[in-house]
């Protein structure tokens, strides 16, 4: 079946086939430098994890990304769990979708140039500001907010050091994502939830990161999935924030609707 | 007047993940939630959120296990637990 105006028009405004036909970051076999490989399958943190996936790594995917990966088939479900969707429902009554895919070597990750958009660009995030220039890099992954600290400048993970011409491409990527409003959206809301679990470790819990490594992941990931290191309600609230700032800024263009 | 009936706690939890999945999907009482991707386990946060504030009671993060986690019934059992007077 063809695709018909309205898949495309899910896609929303960025040009997902030139994003995932372009390398950004990329080294050879760096799977075996990243403990165990961090976008594929289980890294090396997960074994401390009591709660979150140890046998896989659930990974977000932007709202027009994944049409995009539906479109072109691309999202095999060859089994159970390999795709979810859950709504997010704000205090103003809007809610958005979000999207998840599991990578355990198959699926989605079987073939490595169709990764999840959050494995090709890591280790950072572009976070964007609201008229959609980039604002800073941080951090892709939750883990990392806290793992570059514990190991103090000794990570092994050959894909974590940047050349100028890679940082060159964060540039580009970001140009191309940041065209569309709704993921400028989605961009400052992970910022916001990983600036809410950093802060909130810092503040309420500063002797986690005294720990060991192996003690400091199994308290930290209970704490973030019993939802201890923030205040839901706030972070709910600062997206509601967000969302009106990006309608005031961008018109009929931002709409959370239909996702 | 008729009295209106309070759902069973384990339809108000069941309630509660359906209406966040994207199509309604019937899950039994004793389906094993993770495993079966009806709470990934992100989604972990809002479920604790949700019983938290729709039953008035605190999970303690270092007096659960996964088990805790693994069915509607389990959880079920956990809230009538932390709700039955100490």
């Amino acid at each position: 079946m063809g695709a018909d105006d309205s898949d495309l028009r899910l896609e929303g405004l960025t040009d997902w086939a030139r994003l995932f036909g372009t390398e950004f970051i990329s080294r050879d076999r760096c799977w075996e430098t990243c403990g165990g490989g961090y976008c594929c399958k289980p890294f090396r943190i997960q074994q401390h994890f009591a709660f979150l996936r140890r046998e896989g790594v659930e990974l977000p995917l932007l709202p027009g990304e994944y049409h995009f990966l539906r479109r072109g088939g691309l999202l095999q479900t060859g089994f159970e769990d390999a795709m979810s969707r859950h709504e997010i429902r704000l205090p103003n009554g809007l809610s958005f979708p979000i999207y998840r895919t599991v990578c355990r070597l198959d699926g989605i990750c079987s073939d490595h140039s169709h990764r999840p958009m959050v494995c090709r660009i890591y280790p950072m995030a572009p976070v964007p500001d609201l008229d959609g220039r980039l604002e800073r890099l941080e951090p892709t992954a939750l883990i990392d907010l806290h793992w570059t600290r514990l190991v103090q400048g000794k990570n092994p993970c050959t894909i974590t050091t940047l050349t100028p011409e890679e940082i060159d491409r964060y540039h580009e990527l970001s140009a191309e994502l940041f065209r569309d409003p709704v993921n400028i959206f989605y961009l400052k809301a992970a910022s916001l939830y990983k600036m809410a679990i950093r802060e909130g470790l810092e503040t309420r819990y500063p002797q986690l990161l005294e720990l060991p490594e192996a003690d400091f992941f199994r308290a930290w990931e209970r704490l973030l999935v019993m939802g201890k290191l923030y205040r839901t309600q706030d972070v709910l609230a600062q997206l509601v924030d967000l969302s009106d700032a990006l309608s005031a800024r961008w018109g009929d263009a931002f709409s959370l609707e239909g996702l | 007047m008729a009295q209106v009936e309070e759902p069973r706690l384990e339809d108000q939890i069941r309630g509660f993940i359906v209406s966040s999945l994207e199509r309604p999907i019937s899950i039994s009482d004793g389906d094993r939630l993770i495993d079966r991707g009806y709470v990934p386990s992100m989604q972990l946060i809002s479920l604790v959120g949700f019983l938290e504030d729709h039953f008035g009671v605190e999970v303690e993060p270092f007096d659960v296990t996964p088990e805790t986690f693994e069915s509607i019934a389990t959880i079920a059992a956990y809230i009538r637990d932390r709700q039955s007077p100490r």
